[in-house]
């Protein structure tokens, strides 16, 4: 009885201190982050700009796919729609800009509602393949004579969005932390376990009550907005518009890599995937600037093969870290 | 153009069609991979005939076979090395996987070979069939085409290796049982789905152009045409691929051809909801 005790002890210490580890870097990274302007070069802000974009694209794309074990080929959809949706209400419609991104990541919670009804009724293997045809439907349609009256159609257009990089620094910081923070709650959550259970058995999961595709839905639009929003800075950051560029595949197989690194399914698994991919991809792009997507692929290869959980799932069972689902 | 005319065109495209999908319903209906690097395949198929073709300065027809035994061993290698290790896991692992085979081979292409759109010189005038000018080669093709999948129709119903692949692709446990090896008849038959995306590649490459990127419309179009026709089933990737052919054909020539490029992913999302297992689909795996 004693023992019994002691362990439920020892395991409350483990999760306590894992909240503490987790605030205490948290609260490290705040400072950094904030005064980094200050101290760094404007090559570090913009290297830290492209960095929480890519750790916000992550954490969106982890609580669909990680959570549900439904792959999303198609998550380039919500940042482009969302950049493209935010680009033109600042330019056409002169909409203030935090307003504006904001609205173009609602706007992609709308289409992934609408999407999202009729492509999470498939199966797993089905719905990647389809959200596939859809990222080149919807590409096309944005290429596409009939919509180029508001979105300039295959040529796109350069614009300069009345943001500076610093400011867009401290808005990705933010969107960054909101998304760490939701993916904590949603894992850590009913709903997050629901999720878990959906990618485990769904038929189990329906046994016991769960409606999969309701729960699929909910997820699919949060991970829709998270990635939206992500994609308005990103696009107010590239300077130009194109459906090449906002819908290219290369915003899917980068939170694909730097989730499968991290680990799906995990609060930080996003994180440390882009922390160590985002480092490869400063030095390849200045030594290899055409290789690195190459290069990318390769990792993902060897991921899937040798280390399909990712790091964070490893050290787990490694008991290097604990097993709580808060990290 | 008369309305047999586009007939008859969308004919053509869509036996090239049909083709390029066959060997992604084929090693569908081995090994139960879908393999999205099949596109890629097809991609190195075209660039083995384009080099081939006006580096070699050979003949275009006779780069064909090249192009097939090319990718047919290069499959093996990918079986072998990659898709082998993953084999036993869920259907999504090897999606993942064969996507970023797929990211790697196209990536490495456009390193490799540069994004310039590259064409394989082969012309014999054209000749004409129902008021329209057709090019011979197209029709040529569509004779390769055609020998191609009666070949195969009889290689797996006549052969002791045909046998054994229909074998492993009705039942691999029992298939086992009777003494059969199914990792070598996985093996051979993931590498028959490359021999065929090389061919596809080659016509692909005599008949339109080369670039790295030919892939990425291509997979759609696969799948499209093998949703259409049912995961697995050969007869049916062909009926696919002609229908897409001719939906193309007519969209094309009554539309424009930017629209006709949005048939593919429309049909295939709109099979995966309303006929899900395709017109000749497999019906439940017993294993």
């Amino acid at each position: 009885m004693t023992e019994n005790v002691t362990e439920i002890n020892t395991s409350t210490k483990i999760s306590q201190a894992a909240k503490r580890v987790s605030f205490a870097g948290g609260l490290l990274f705040f400072i950094l982050y904030v005064i980094l302007p200050f101290i760094g070069s404007a090559y570090l802000v913009n290297l830290l700009l492209i960095f929480f974009i890519y750790v916000a694209y992550s954490e969106g794309w982890n609580i669909m796919s990680g959570l549900t074990g439904y792959v999303n080929f198609g998550y380039s959809i919500f940042s482009g729609v969302s950049g493209y949706a935010s680009a033109i209400l600042i330019i056409d419609l002169g909409i203030y800009w935090p307003i504006a991104w904001i609205a173009g990541a609602v706007f992609s919670i709308i289409v992934a509602l609408l999407l999202g009804g009729i492509m999470l009724r498939l199966r797993g293997s089905y719905f990647a393949i389809g959200m596939l045809a859809l990222l080149l439907g919807v590409k096309l349609l944005f290429a596409s004579k009939y919509l180029a009256p508001v979105t300039r159609g295959g040529y796109g257009f350069p614009f300069i969005e009345p943001v500076s990089q610093t400011t867009m620094y401290y808005a990705a910081g933010i969107v960054t932390m909101f998304s760490i923070f939701i993916a904590y709650k949603i894992i850590t959550s009913p709903f997050g376990t629901r999720l878990i259970s959906i990618r485990e058995d769904e038929e189990a999961a329906g046994s016991l009550g769960i409606n999969a595709t309701k729960e699929k839905i909910s997820a699919f639009a949060i991970s829709a907005f998270i990635g939206g929003i992500a994609g308005s800075i990103h696009v107010a950051f590239s300077n130009y518009l194109e459906p090449d560029t906002a819908f290219s595949t290369q915003w899917t197989i980068l939170p694909i890599v730097m989730v499968l690194l991290g680990g799906q399914g995990t609060v930080w698994g996003p994180v440390i995937g882009a922390i160590i991919l985002t480092f490869i991809e400063e030095i390849f792009w200045s030594y290899f600037p055409g290789s690195y997507m190459m290069i990318y692929a390769l990792v993902m290869i060897f991921l899937v093969i040798w280390m399909p959980k990712g790091i964070i799932e490893s050290l787990k069972d490694k008991e290097v870290l604990p097993r709580t689902r808060a990290i | 153009m008369g309305v047999s005319a586009v007939l008859l065109q969308g004919l053509l495209l869509g036996s090239l069609y049909g083709l390029a999908a066959c060997g992604l319903s084929f090693v569908f209906g081995v090994m139960t991979i879908i393999n999205l690097a099949h596109a890629e395949f097809i991609m190195f198929g075209a660039y083995t005939t384009f080099f081939m073709a006006v580096i070699l300065k050979m003949n275009a027809l006779l780069t064909i076979p090249f192009s097939m035994v090319l990718v047919g061993i290069f499959a093996i290698f990918i079986y072998l090395v990659l898709i082998k290790r993953v084999a036993s896991e869920n259907q999504l692992v090897s999606l993942i996987l064969t996507y970023a085979i797929s990211a790697f081979l196209w990536n490495f292409a456009q390193v490799a070979f540069s994004s310039t759109f590259r064409s394989v010189p082969f012309n014999l005038g054209s000749i004409l069939v129902f008021g329209s000018n057709f090019p011979v080669n197209k029709i040529i093709s569509f004779l390769i085409i055609v020998f191609l999948i009666i070949s195969l129709h009889f290689f797996l119903k006549w052969t002791d290796i045909g046998k054994a692949i229909r074998a492993v692709a009705q039942n691999s446990k029992i298939a086992s049982i009777c003494g059969i090896n199914v990792q070598q008849v996985r093996m051979i038959g993931f590498s028959i789905g490359g021999a065929l995306a090389g061919v596809a590649g080659g016509l692909i490459a005599i008949q339109w152009s080369v670039f790295p990127l030919m892939g990425q419309d291509l997979i759609l179009k696969c799948f499209a045409i093998v949703a259409i026709g049912g995961l697995g089933s050969v007869p049916g990737a062909l009926l696919g691929g002609i229908i897409l052919g001719i939906a193309e054909a007519l969209g094309t020539s009554y539309w424009d051809s930017t629209m006709a490029n949005v048939i593919a992913p429309l049909l295939l999302i709109l099979t995966f909801l309303f006929l899900p297992q395709g017109l000749f689909g497999l019906k439940e795996r017993v294993d």
